[in-house]
């Protein structure tokens, strides 16, 4: 099992090598994987499938050109979802997506019930964090990366990751009870 | 985590789950747009530094281009003002030559053969030609930026940055520049020192000063 693990590892360090010297089959062999986390990400931060689907191709193009920036022996996916992040957040600041995105009203649910329309609050308390709270809950809880991998993704220490995610959770209910009430 | 948060987390998946449906294309797509834009690699002193320079520095980049752009129009603009004159000439019936040759070049441009016209227009005002002591090439004897060496003769005069005719009426000698009026001076003549003291401008040349006969060639 190791060997197996060891020679994933040496593929992969041989794709990135590969992937730095120009090769674009190299470099999607490896990105393939994280397209899809890339683009829950996305949406789960800017709450546009749309949106999400640019940015994460964005994001792809930005880390083609930046590869070489990729530490050696580090892996593509942390450092690649760090991409997707600032991008998202570099949308978020534009002054047209926030007035457009404030001002659009959630949209009615598809199904009926009670959990849609308790999904649409939660939503709606979701987009009002900070975000970096935001960030951090959709890495642990909705991509479900350990604690570690999001703090390579944030660039801070573990420990900051767990108080953070701690007040977000605090704020996020708190939230909720202001919306309930 | 507690057991609350263990719902609310769920709560949020299926509530993110909910508001992002899935995209299979999306993998294609950027893999297309991926094959479209071929990595460019970059070299710096002959090592490969793989990757593009930051925005910051390619921004920087390009405002040193567009300086240096505007730097290299302004000096070939200005290379141009000094080399040639400001205004085309203008041919207007007020100057007649005997040649067809003379009629097309009533003045001679810059850094060309002195030809002196012979030809007076009766719109100039009163004088004749230049007298022979004035006729020739006048260097200036305290360098004047622009001026350089004044040829006089006939009724023509050329200097380094601006050509016409000319009038002399005893002690004055007037600069005809047709587009633009005349420049009148009082000259004095001691031996082979020219100075000219201008008393009227309308085109506002910088000819006065002390000039020093140059020997005919």
């Amino acid at each position: 099992m190791s060997a197996v693990v060891n020679t994933a590892q040496v593929l992969k360090l041989d794709l990135v090598t590969q992937a730095q010297a120009g090769d674009d089959g190299a470099f999607t062999a490896l990105l393939r994987p994280a397209i899809a986390s890339a683009y829950r990400l996305a949406g789960a931060m800017l709450h546009d499938p749309h949106a999400a689907e640019d940015v994460v191709q964005d994001a792809s193009l930005k880390a083609w050109r930046k590869l070489g920036q990729l530490k050696a022996g580090a892996e593509l996916q942390p450092w690649f979802l760090g991409i997707v992040a600032n991008e998202c957040r570099s949308v978020r600041r534009t002054r047209w997506w926030s007035v457009l995105r404030l001002s659009d009203p959630e949209p009615p649910p598809v199904r009926e019930g009670d959990s849609m329309a308790a999904f649409a609050d939660l939503r709606r308390a979701i987009r009002r964090l900070r975000h970096r709270r935001r960030l951090l809950l959709v890495l642990h809880w909705y991509l479900d990366l350990p604690v570690a991998e999001v703090a390579a993704i944030t660039g801070s220490s573990e420990d900051a990751v767990k108080s953070e995610l701690s007040r977000a959770v605090r704020e996020l209910r708190r939230l909720l009870g202001a919306g309930e009430a | 985590m507690t057991t609350n948060d263990t719902q609310l987390r769920e709560r949020f998946v299926m509530a993110m789950d909910e508001a992002i449906p899935p995209a299979p294309w999306l993998e294609a797509r950027v893999t297309e747009a991926i094959q479209r834009v071929p990595r460019r690699r970059q070299r710096v002193l002959g090592l490969d530094v793989g990757f593009d320079f930051r925005p910051s520095l390619r921004v920087a980049a390009a405002l040193a281009a567009v300086l240096i752009a505007i730097v290299a129009v302004g000096a070939l603009l200005m290379s141009a003002r000094l080399h040639t004159p400001t205004v085309p000439v203008k041919r207007g019936p007020t100057v007649t030559s005997p040649s067809p040759s003379q009629a097309e070049v009533p003045w001679n441009p810059p850094d060309s053969t002195f030809t002196p016209t012979t030809v007076r227009s009766p719109d100039w005002p009163p004088g004749g030609p230049a007298p022979a002591a004035l006729a020739g090439s006048w260097q200036p004897q305290v360098h004047q930026l622009k001026t350089g060496v004044l040829d006089l003769g006939g009724y023509s005069f050329l200097s380094q940055i601006i050509g016409g005719n000319i009038v002399v009426n005893g002690s004055e000698i007037d600069f005809i520049v047709d587009y633009c009026g005349v420049d009148r001076y009082h000259y004095t003549l001691t031996g082979n020192t020219l100075v000219l003291v201008r008393f009227s401008t309308q085109c506002g040349f910088t000819l006065p000063g002390t000039y020093t006969g140059l020997p005919a060639p």
